[in-house]
């Protein structure tokens, strides 16, 4: 053994332990050596604040969030859309430079358009909801023929609304009154004109013209086809469909809130649960949209109710996109992905280039996402401050999503 | 159970299942009964205190939450819960608050009103404050942060549109005594306007709005009413508010008087639920009470 350590050279020891440490750097660096922060699923950390989550995370920095019109004090007031009020925003569609609000607790669908918002159909009453035009809609679309479909939840019934604001009748007959004159909703598939539902709430429209519902009461997604309505199977049991949205292969994307987890398969059906790994208590999905950002890369994101947050399906991850995953996310601040801050944001839908429009339902006000060039490379090695680039919520994208890429 | 005035062993005088929502107005309490065997429904009754004799005023479609009464009317609370829950943004299904009035005589049950609300970010906490006329008031908030609104409504007991007849942000608490209106709001005097209450005061039909109390403890004032007065618990002590000269009493404090809600007043006397809500202690609130309750003594 001394003959061995004489045979040793200083030099060659100082340069094998120098080689060493780079070693465990490179492999810190690919992400072996350390655990997730921003995605979510296998090997990511728990988007609630349930037991084991690990110490909250935080959208990306090239993310910009504002406000488009609301403000926290909920109210109703047309006008510019500095001063104009909303009280529990829903859903969001967008079409024609023209952003269309279920403004559910004014019972109104609201417009912004030209810096104002008003009023297209319905408004506020103090009959308690019973003759109201729309009561409490959730959902709203345009259609296959560029009109507004709404989903008139608290009527039961799909409706559809003229440029000029006239109400007809999309989908959805008459069900059961209580002792209060309120119908309690029904299930019936069929003709549009026969067929019920029971809070409906998101709409979502493919190519063929096809309606899609998620009819919450009746823990069911419902398709609108050549004046039918029937039911899309699922390989399980909802427990509230949502919202729903349609990904660029065809297929159908389901929030199911209170069951926490996202449903998809193809419209044929069955659908089937998808849920990242790990999640933790408080994942709430609510509104859902395929978008793309600004590299083009068409992406389904999933508004997050219970941790306040925005993602983006990756592979079988989700990836954040806005807001501070955990119990201390909950806020209104406007700002980069990794500032902003949501309170209970139930519904989203793609603007123009790279941009989403969310229902800030908790806030009572519609922001702005612009989503800018999400680069996964970036946020896997380089994404944020922190002690020599420690990432602050940086992102480890497994293999096989960045495969797909 | 009733108890009688003088004090004595409480006896029960009605039997029925999920009686709920209990009110008295001279002798006569009122209370709900849920759905009883043979599939009959809920009902309204009229339980004399004297013989503990049950009437039945109507039959209802839910029990009550919550029953005030006057000579003429009794009205009721009901929290309706629909079949779809732990979804915050359907606003469809959140929560709806019904009241419904019978006259106190008998008759058709009506809706007064149907209020909606209550989800995880608006906590509307209806309650019915009380009957003055022929008109129910009741609270309602608008939010749950402290800046956010609390009206105090009114709607004709036989039916008709309701009115809000104060608007008051940060106010957390209101009673209706008589024909005299309380609630309370944030103290304008002190420096953080969360910090203290003030409590404010409205005759029924006049106009005008006046202070009568200031820098009172914001969390711990349920308002009380008794025998047409206002009263505010804070800590230990009570406080006697609805004096026409805007004067505030502190009628007894201290310790032993940690107080549980207020059962009844009458009399010059406040009846107070007390230790483990087992015991209910007589006090008595003026001068003759006092002297009246040394000669029993």
């Amino acid at each position: 053994m001394q003959r061995m350590r004489k045979e040793v050279s200083p030099i060659l020891a100082v340069v094998l332990i120098l080689v060493a440490l780079g070693a465990v750097e490179g492999l810190y660096w690919r992400g072996l050596l350390r655990e997730e922060h921003r995605t979510m699923g296998a090997g990511g950390g728990p988007v609630g604040g349930g037991a084991g989550a690990s110490a909250p995370s935080v959208g990306l920095p090239e993310v910009i969030v504002e406000t488009v019109v609301g403000e926290e004090q909920a109210g109703y007031r047309d006008g510019a859309t500095s001063e104009g009020l909303l009280d529990g925003p829903a859903a969001v569609a967008a079409a024609g430079g023209v952003v269309y609000i279920a403004d559910s607790r004014n019972d109104a669908i609201r417009i912004v358009r030209d810096g104002k918002v008003s009023t297209l159909v319905g408004g506020r009453d103090e009959s308690g909801g019973v003759a109201l035009a729309l009561r409490a809609p959730a959902g709203v679309a345009v259609g296959p023929d560029g009109s507004i479909l709404v989903a008139d939840t608290g009527h039961h019934r799909i409706m559809r609304v003229s440029r000029d604001g006239a109400l007809f009748t999309y989908a959805g007959a008459a069900t059961p009154k209580d002792d209060l004159g309120m119908e309690v909703g029904g299930y019936r598939d069929g003709s549009v004109a026969q067929a019920q539902f029971r809070y409906p709430v998101g709409l979502a429209v493919d190519g063929a013209g096809a309606v899609y519902v998620a009819d919450a009461g009746n823990q069911a997604v419902r398709r609108i086809l050549g004046g039918q309505v029937t039911t899309i199977r699922a390989d399980g049991q909802m427990k509230s469909p949502t919202a729903v949205c349609v990904a660029l292969d065809g297929s159908i994307w389901v929030s199911d809130t209170t069951g926490g987890s996202l449903w998809t398969g193809r419209p044929e059906g069955p659908l089937r649960q998808w849920q990242p790994k790990e999640v933790g208590d408080g994942f709430s999905p609510a509104g859902l949209v395929l978008a793309a950002d600004e590299a083009g890369e068409k992406r389904v994101y999933v508004a997050d109710s219970a941790s306040n947050c925005l993602f983006r399906v990756e592979g079988d991850h989700l990836l954040l996109v806005a807001g501070q995953a955990g119990s201390t996310g909950a806020g209104s601040a406007d700002g980069t992905g990794d500032q902003a801050r949501f309170l209970c944001p139930a519904g989203l839908t793609a603007g123009g280039r790279a941009e989403l429009y969310v229902a800030d339902y908790g806030n009572n006000r519609v922001r702005r996402v612009r989503l800018g060039r999400i680069h996964l490379e970036t946020h896997r090695h380089f994404g944020g401050g922190g002690r020599r680039g420690l990432p602050r919520g940086r992102s480890r994208m497994p293999a096989r999503a960045k495969e797909e890429r | 159970m009733v108890i009688p005035r003088r004090g004595g062993r409480a006896r029960a005088m009605l039997a029925a299942p999920r009686l709920a929502g209990l009110a008295v107005e001279g002798d006569t309490a009122y209370v709900t009964r849920g759905p009883a065997a043979g599939g009959k429904p809920p009902a309204l009754l009229a339980v004399l205190l004297n013989t503990g004799a049950a009437n039945t005023l109507a039959a209802l479609p839910e029990e009550a939450d919550q029953i005030v009464c006057s000579e003429r009317w009794v009205v009721w609370r009901r929290l309706r819960r629909p079949g779809l829950s732990g979804v915050p943004f359907v606003a469809a299904a959140a929560p709806v608050t019904v009241i419904r009035s019978a006259p106190a005589a008998g008759g058709p049950v009506r809706i007064v009103a149907v209020i909606r609300g209550e989800t995880s970010f608006r906590k509307d906490d209806i309650v019915l404050l009380g009957v003055a006329g022929d008109s129910i008031y009741w609270r309602e908030r608008s939010g749950p942060a402290a800046n956010d609104r609390t009206l105090i409504r009114r709607a004709p007991c036989a039916g008709a549109k309701a009115e809000t007849v104060v608007a008051e942000a940060g106010s957390r608490r209101a009673a209706l005594a008589g024909d005299v209106l309380v609630w309370t709001a944030p103290s304008l005097e002190a420096g953080n306007p969360g910090a203290f209450a003030t409590v404010k005061r409205m005759a029924l039909g006049r106009p005008g709005v006046k202070v009568i109390a200031d820098w009172l403890e914001p969390g711990a004032m349920p308002m009380l009413t008794a025998g047409g007065r206002v009263y505010a618990q804070e800590r230990g002590s009570l406080w006697r508010l609805s004096d026409e000269r805007g004067e505030q009493r502190r009628l007894f404090s201290g310790p032993s008087q940690v107080m549980s809600p207020v059962v009844s007043g009458d009399e010059g006397f406040m009846f107070i639920q007390r230790g483990q809500q087992t015991v209910v202690a007589k006090r008595p609130l003026t001068l003759w009470a006092r002297v009246r309750s040394l000669v029993a003594w």
